[in-house]
Parts: structure tokens; C-alpha cells; sequence
């Protein structure tokens, strides 16, 4: 779509707005010159409103019955809400479950700030857990308990449960607490922490994989000394291995020093870091992995965090690496991604345009060598996102498996800049790409897990790109919403029932033993980056021969090839204007990237 | 709590250029009055939560009627919706209004309800659901005959729609809704709600114009 079909159907969505009366006065003014001067305009407007009365003209429907005693019976089963929230608190105090067990209970502690600090206990109690943990299979048999109840002694409850799946009920022992207060740093970021993954935690749940991740990098560490940055490296280790049979012994191993590690910190240093592999969730029988095409850089802390705090700099051969302390500090606590679906023409999705794109704004495809040793971590806000994405992906990767969707999924960090620019070409490139929807993350109005403001503004940067038709199916791969309500919570839904019901809460159990995580190394700053992105999943059959480093050498090649068609598809002066008000801030944007089942469908038919 | 009165307003509706659905005046009501029942529940007064089921039972059953295309499962939700906002009434802070928020609920299960493979019910299902209810003022006989012909069109290309553009459009011509209420039900952005708000309308327009242009034809012979 050109630009000035683009200018032109913004301006058509004022006249939809027109018909609401939802303009300001300049907006109505310009409508208003427009249909003066633009018969199409005024016709457009003429279909609009038939569309709107339309449907206003259908009859209203009345249930037909007094539903209100049929309701209030069921309540009388219920405690009333004032009482409920004391019950489930007594009962998780208690131990047993509660009545309510399956809801997300304790929504109103993270009203105060001394439910933040309990909800500090609490993730400290759950690394304490998952540390005291004999491995895999003790956490693979207590991720089988069902009904979310804890077993004797420890639960790995993994982190999405707290996103809104049934909570588990269950005593914390105020002596473990008090125990774990010692490791200190690790409970410091979730005080800190007042939006993200950690929100939905509840007194009585045992924080999973995820917390101990986020936890883990202390976020007031500004020099990676070896010392810390192997603890922070080792605490994101923490996720119990996939069960595949092609985990070795030996990363068990070095993921239980790792472990221990964290719980002793002077003895970090001796702790040798895992390779840098990671396996994510079980997409197929093939695992993907990030590959290790790269050098992966071993190069000192200080040196990388040096280059690495140039903003939004790229590096080879690693993960993201640190940022300037002082930027961590300014921004916001988002853990929340903002995720954009965009829909693929099959040829691109299959050619890989998406990463070309990328290349051509700066942004540069990460890829990972499996022979670094020394990996280090990181920015802890990128770990966070990092963490969100493998959530994300561990979801995907049972669609995946069921061959029901093919996916990319691709965490971006870049300036704002190099985003809005990505997105303009996204949006402008109706060659390759049917459609570009902006996830919204949700507000924070009435719900008591609220979400950073500067994500929802990050979403709402970007919608303003969005085109097309997104199908609900590649939607629901991926919900980022997390809605209020869980649907486990009520209607007799099964606690084991999972899929995407109301967003991120629903994962899969057998997901959770197949996540491994990766330790996010270093890289060696490249000038001419402006960002990094790193691909979570793919399910593209060339890719899984070739890995990231094909893909990369690939966009890396073509990346001059297609600078000219990139060149057509360059921000328009409008985006140009929104690209220069946008603060330089990196942002993370996770890309899932769908082929057009429909555009398929009509390929195959027609050969 | 703030005490507003619900009266819409806006420059353009000043303007006259407001386009809203007749149904939706009586639904207002003041904040306040809303507020004094949900104190009630809250101290125990479960009759005063029956008050406000019954305030809005209807409203919420039409709605999600036309989002979810069943009967049946719109009452189910109806009810799931109420029960919630009951289980959870202590937890709604009041910064907007009781129905955005029981409407959130209900929007959110419906949602679900329909990625559990619920999908709209047929259109022959559908024909019982666009009545037999003239609206006020209407005439009987033929016109009526024909209203409810068109409303079958209109409503069988309202399943059409994939559930985001169903529900805004729902929210917005059936209920009347704001785009800002609209923004906070659906937990979208009011930028969001516009360009969405204009690509289901648009949607519409391909789908309703070949139909109501066939029913012209029809008409005239």
C-alpha cells in the first residue's frame, strides 16, 4: 500500500470516528473540508453510517426470564466478596487448600506496599524451593500434581501459574522465609517490581522458573563483576531441562552447580557457566536451537559493558548484552512485551523477509556459539523479556509440535527509532506482509496486577502501524492479554484444563520440563547495529537444517541486495515525523510472524 | 467516589453529528446509584447485588447475543458474568463504571467461550434471534416483515466478523458505548478502538452491500 493510500485510509477512519462524534474539533473541522471537497469521502461516510444504523437497527433481545434468582442461589454458595479475600488468605495460611483455590485469589495484595513486600517473601521462598530441589524429575513429579496443590516439600510452580491459571494453596514456611531474606539481592527486584511477570504472584504460591529468573540479576548491579554477573547468569539457569534425550548428564550437572551457586554467592566464580545452548521447548523432534554459527565473544565483563552501553548496540556471536545503568534506571519495569502479529505472505515467510527487514533498519539476528563457556548475563530487564518470550514460545511449541501453525517468533530490542522504522515497513510492505496487528498488553483500570505504563504506551506507539487482518488463530497463539477473569476460575473448568484461555495463564505442564533456559552472553558491540533480535521459534524446515547462522548470513547478504525494494517501503513523512518525536529508548517487541493460511490455501488450489 | 451524572455528550454530539443508538438513553444511570449497591453487597446485602443484576441483565444479554450468536450461551455467560463480578465485587475499585467493568468480565469469558471452538451459531439458528420484537414506533405487517429480513442479513454478516470486530461493533451500535468505555472494556487503546472500530465497519460494508443489494432487487420487483 503506497503512502497516499495509506494517508488515505487514516483519513477515512476519521470519518468513521465522524460518525461517532468521537473527533476534536480540528479532526471535525478537517472531516468536515474533506466532504466539502471529496464526493468519495462523502460517499464513504454515506456507507459507514448505513453500516452503523445497520446494525443499531437490530432488535434488542431480552433474556426473557429474571436471571436474578437463579444468581443469587449460586451465591449463597459462595462466600460473599467482602470475606472472600480473608478466607483464602486464612486458608493458604493454613495449608490446605482453599475454597476458592482455583481463582486468583489475593488479587488486592499488591495494593499495598506491604504486599509487596510478602509477595518479596514469597519469591524468595521459591527460589529457596526450587533451589532445595533434586533435579528434574522431583520438579517434573510435582509439576504433575494436580489441581495446582502443593506436595510435601518443595513445588516448582512454574511462573505462568501466576499469571492467572488456578494458584496453588499452600503453606510457606515462615522459617524458609526468613532464611532466604540472607540471599537478600534476590529479593530486592521483585520489591522493585511493581508491574510484570511478578504481579500475579500470591501468598502461598511457590514462584516458578520465571521468578527465580527475574529475580535473579539484582537490579541495582551496574558493574558485572565475574562475581555477580555468574550468579545473576546462573540464577537464569535455574529451569529444570527439557526431557529430551538429547540432554546430556553434563548440563545437569553444571546447572546444579549453577544452582548452588546462586544460594552461596561468594562461590559463583567457581561455578563453570553452561554452555551457551539453549533447546527450546519441544517444537518438533528436531530441536531448534540457537545456533552457534558466531563466535560467541568470551571477552571480559568490563570491556563489553562498556561497548554494550551504547545504546541499543548490536553485538555477534551473543545474547543481548548490558545496558548503561543509568538508562536501566529511567525506564520503566516492563515486563510486559509488546507484541505485534503480522501475518506473512507464504514466499515471504518462507524467504525469510522478516529478517531482512530487520537487517535493513539495523537490527541484527543473533546467533549463539555452543562453545561459549564464559557467557555472562545482563541486563535484567532484558531477562525479564527474554523470560517472556520463553514463555511464549514453550506455548507455541505444542501448536508446533501438532504441526497446527507454522510460527516466527523473534524478540526485537532496538531504539524506538529502529522499531517504528521496522513496523513503517511492515506496514508499507503489502507485497509480502497481509496484515500487522498490535497486541495490547492490558490496563491497569480495575485489576489489581498492574501492568507499566510505558508498555501500554509502547503498544500504543505502534498501532497506529497496524493493517489488515490478523486471523484470530494467529492471535490466540499468542495472547498477550491477560484477562481479568481466568476461566479455570469458574464455570467448573477443569484445573488441568490449559490452552489460551484468557491469555497468558494457560501453559501447558508437560511445556514447563522442556524449557531450558540459555545464559545470555556477551557480544562485541558492532557500530553499525542499531539493535538485536533474536529468533525463539521457528518452524521453518530450512531453518531447522541451517539454524541462525544461515538466516543470518542470508539477510546479512541480501540485506544490501533488497536495500533499494527496503528503500520503496521507507517511513513516509508522517512516519518520519512520528520516528523523530519518539524518545531513543530501546524498546522489545516480540514478532510473531504467521505464513497466510489463506494466501496458501488459494497457492495450493491453484497448482 | 466521584458521582457523574452518565449523560454522553461530546462536541460533536452538541454538533448534532452523533450517532447513537435510541436504545441506549435508558441505560443510563448515575455512578453513584451503582456505587450504593455494590457498598451494599460488599456489607452483606445480597439483595442489593440482585438489583443490579437486574439492572442489567438485559442490556448484557442483547449484547453478548450478537457477539456470541446463541442464546443459550449467551445466557450461560450472562450469568458466569455476574457470578464473577459477585466472587470478585471487592476488587472493583470504581474508577469506571459498574457495567464497563461487568462488561469486561463478560466480554472476557465470551472470548474465551469462543476460543474454546464455540463458534456462532448457524444462520438458520440465527433467524429466531433477530425477532419478533418490532421496535417502537415501527409499523406492522410488510415493513415488519421486511425489517426482519434485513435484520437477518445484517446479522448473519455480523457472524462473518472475526470476535474482534463482532464485539465492537456491538459495543459500539448496540450499546452505545464511548470509545473510551469501549478502550476499557476491551482492553485496547481509544486508538485502537477507532481503527478497529473502522476496519469492522468496513468489513461490514463489503458484506452487507451485495446482500442489501439483492434485497433492493427483490424489493422492487
Amino acid at each position: 500500500m503506497s503512502d497516499r493510500e495509506l494517508n488515505h485510509e487514516l483519513d477515512d477512519e476519521l470519518l468513521s470516528a465522524y460518525v461517532d462524534g468521537e473527533l476534536t474539533e480540528a479532526e471535525r473541522a478537517a472531516v468536515e473540508a474533506r466532504l466539502v471537497a471529496d464526493p468519495d469521502a462523502k460517499h464513504t461516510l454515506q456507507q459507514l453510517r448505513m453500516v452503523s444504523q445497520s446494525v443499531q437497527a437490530l432488535p434488542q433481545k431480552s433474556i426473557g426470564r429474571d436471571l436474578r434468582e437463579q444468581i443469587l442461589r449460586r451465591t449463597e454458595q459462595l462466600k460473599p466478596p467482602a470475606r472472600v479475600a480473608a478466607a483464602t488468605s486464612s486458608a493458604a495460611a493454613d495449608g490446605t487448600p482453599s475454597r476458592l483455590g482455583d481463582t486468583m485469589p489475593q488479587i488486592t495484595v499488591f495494593r499495598t506496599r506491604r504486599s509487596w513486600v510478602w509477595a518479596s517473601l514469597v519469591v524468595a521462598a521459591g527460589l529457596m524451593i526450587m533451589f532445595l530441589q533434586s533435579g528434574n524429575e522431583r520438579g517434573t513429579n510435582l509439576a504433575k500434581n494436580d489441581n495446582g496443590r502443593l506436595a510435601n516439600g518443595p513445588v516448582e510452580t512454574p511462573m505462568r501459574r501466576s499469571l492467572g491459571e488456578a494458584a496453588p494453596s499452600g503453606a510457606i514456611d515462615p522459617a524458609q522465609v526468613a532464611n532466604l531474606e540472607s540471599p537478600g539481592p534476590a529479593t530486592t527486584p521483585m520489591a522493585s517490581e511493581p508491574t510484570g511477570t511478578t504481579d500475579a504472584l500470591r501468598p502461598g504460591m511457590a514462584s516458578g522458573p520465571l521468578a527465580t529468573s527475574s529475580a535473579g540479576p539484582p537490579a541495582s548491579a551496574q558493574s558485572p563483576s565475574p562475581t555477580s554477573v555468574a550468579s545473576d547468569r546462573s540464577a537464569f539457569q535455574k529451569l529444570p531441562a527439557p526431557a529430551s534425550p538429547s540432554d546430556s548428564p553434563s548440563k545437569d550437572d553444571s546447572r546444579d552447580v549453577a544452582i548452588d551457586g546462586v544460594i552461596a554467592r561468594g562461590k559463583i566464580a567457581a561455578a563453570s557457566p553452561a554452555p551457551g545452548r539453549v533447546e527450546l521447548g519441544a517444537i518438533s523432534e528436531s530441536k531448534i536451537t540457537l545456533d552457534s554459527a558466531g563466535k560467541v565473544s568470551a571477552g571480559e565483563p568490563q570491556s563489553s559493558s562498556a561497548a554494550l552501553a551504547m545504546k541499543g548496540r548490536a553485538a555477534d556471536g551473543g545474547a543481548f548484552g548490558r545496558e548503561s545503568g543509568a538508562r536501566e534506571e529511567q525506564l520503566d519495569d516492563q515486563n510486559q512485551l509488546v507484541v505485534v502479529h503480522v501475518v506473512a505472505k507464504p514466499e515471504a515467510f518462507k524467504n525469510k523477509t522478516f529478517d531482512r527487514l530487520l537487517v535493513s533498519n539495523g537490527i541484527a539476528m543473533e546467533s549463539r556459539s555452543e562453545s561459549d563457556e564464559k557467557s555472562d548475563v545482563t541486563d535484567d530487564r532484558l531477562a525479564k523479556k527474554v523470560s517472556e518470550a520463553q514463555k511464549a514460545a514453550d506455548k507455541l511449541a505444542d501448536k508446533q509440535s501438532t504441526g497446527e501453525q507454522d510460527v516466527d517468533m523473534v524478540l526485537v530490542e532496538a531504539p524506538q527509532s529502529a522499531i517504528l522504522s521496522c513496523m513503517a515497513g511492515l506496514r508499507n510492505d503489502t507485497e509480502n506482509y497481509a496484515g500487522i496487528e498490535v497486541d495490547q498488553p492490558p490496563t491497569d483500570k480495575d485489576r489489581a496486577d498492574t501492568n507499566s505504563e510505558s508498555a501500554k504506551k509502547a503498544a500504543d506507539n505502534l498501532s497506529g502501524f497496524s493493517r489488515g487482518i490478523v486471523p484470530a488463530r494467529q492471535k490466540d497463539l499468542l495472547r498477550n492479554q491477560q484477562y481479568y477473569y481466568h476461566t479455570n476460575t469458574y464455570g467448573g473448568l477443569s484445573n488441568t484444563q490449559r490452552g489460551f484461555e484468557g491469555g497468558l495463564g494457560g501453559a501447558n505442564d508437560a511445556l514447563k520440563e522442556k524449557v531450558k533456559r540459555e545464559p545470555l552472553g556477551r557480544k562485541q558491540a558492532s557500530v553499525a547495529d542499531q539493535g538485536r533480535a533474536r529468533r525463539f521459534v521457528y518452524s521453518d524446515e530450512q531453518s531447522r537444517r541451517g539454524g541462525e547462522a544461515d538466516v543470518e548470513r542470508e539477510a546479512a547478504r541480501s540485506g544490501a541486495e533488497g536495500s533499494s525494494a527496503i528503500a520503496e517501503t521507507s517511513p513516509s513523512r508522517q512516519d518520519r515525523k512520528v520516528l523523530a518525536k519518539e524518545e531513543a529508548e530501546n524498546m522489545h517487541v516480540l514478532f510473531l510472524v504467521c505464513p497466510d493460511s489463506e494466501a496458501a490455501t488459494t497457492e495450493k488450489a491453484t497448482k | 467516589m466521584e458521582t457523574r451524572n452518565f449523560q454522553r455528550s461530546s462536541p460533536a454530539a452538541a454538533a448534532g453529528n452523533f450517532n447513537r443508538c435510541p436504545s441506549v438513553q435508558h441505560y443510563e444511570r448515575s455512578l453513584s446509584d451503582d456505587a450504593s449497591l455494590i457498598a451494599a453487597t460488599l456489607a452483606g446485602d445480597t439483595a442489593a447485588f440482585g438489583r443490579l443484576v437486574g439492572l442489567y441483565q438485559d442490556r448484557l444479554y442483547n449484547s453478548l447475543l450478537r457477539v456470541l450468536g446463541s442464546a443459550e450461551d449467551a445466557a450461560d455467560i450472562v450469568q458466569d458474568a455476574f457470578i464473577q463480578a459477585y466472587t470478585k465485587l471487592d476488587t472493583f475499585r470504581g474508577s469506571s463504571a459498574f457495567y464497563t467493568w461487568l462488561y469486561r468480565i463478560a466480554f472476557n469469558l465470551a472470548m474465551s467461550h469462543a476460543r474454546r471452538g464455540h463458534k456462532a451459531a448457524s444462520l438458520d439458528g440465527m433467524k429466531s434471534l433477530v425477532g419478533d420484537e418490532p421496535m417502537d414506533g415501527q409499523p406492522t405487517g410488510e415493513a415488519n416483515v421486511l425489517r426482519q429480513e434485513r435484520a437477518e442479513l445484517v446479522h448473519a454478516a455480523l457472524a462473518e466478523l472475526s470476535m474482534d470486530y463482532r464485539q465492537i461493533l456491538v459495543l459500539r451500535e448496540i450499546d452505545g458505548c464511548r470509545y473510551d468505555e469501549i478502550a476499557e472494556i476491551l482492553a485496547v487503546p481509544v486508538g485502537t478502538v477507532r481503527s478497529r472500530l473502522f476496519r469492522a465497519r468496513l468489513q461490514m460494508r463489503d458484506l452487507l452491500t451485495p446482500r442489501l443489494h439483492v434485497e433492493r432487487i427483490v424489493d422492487t420487483r
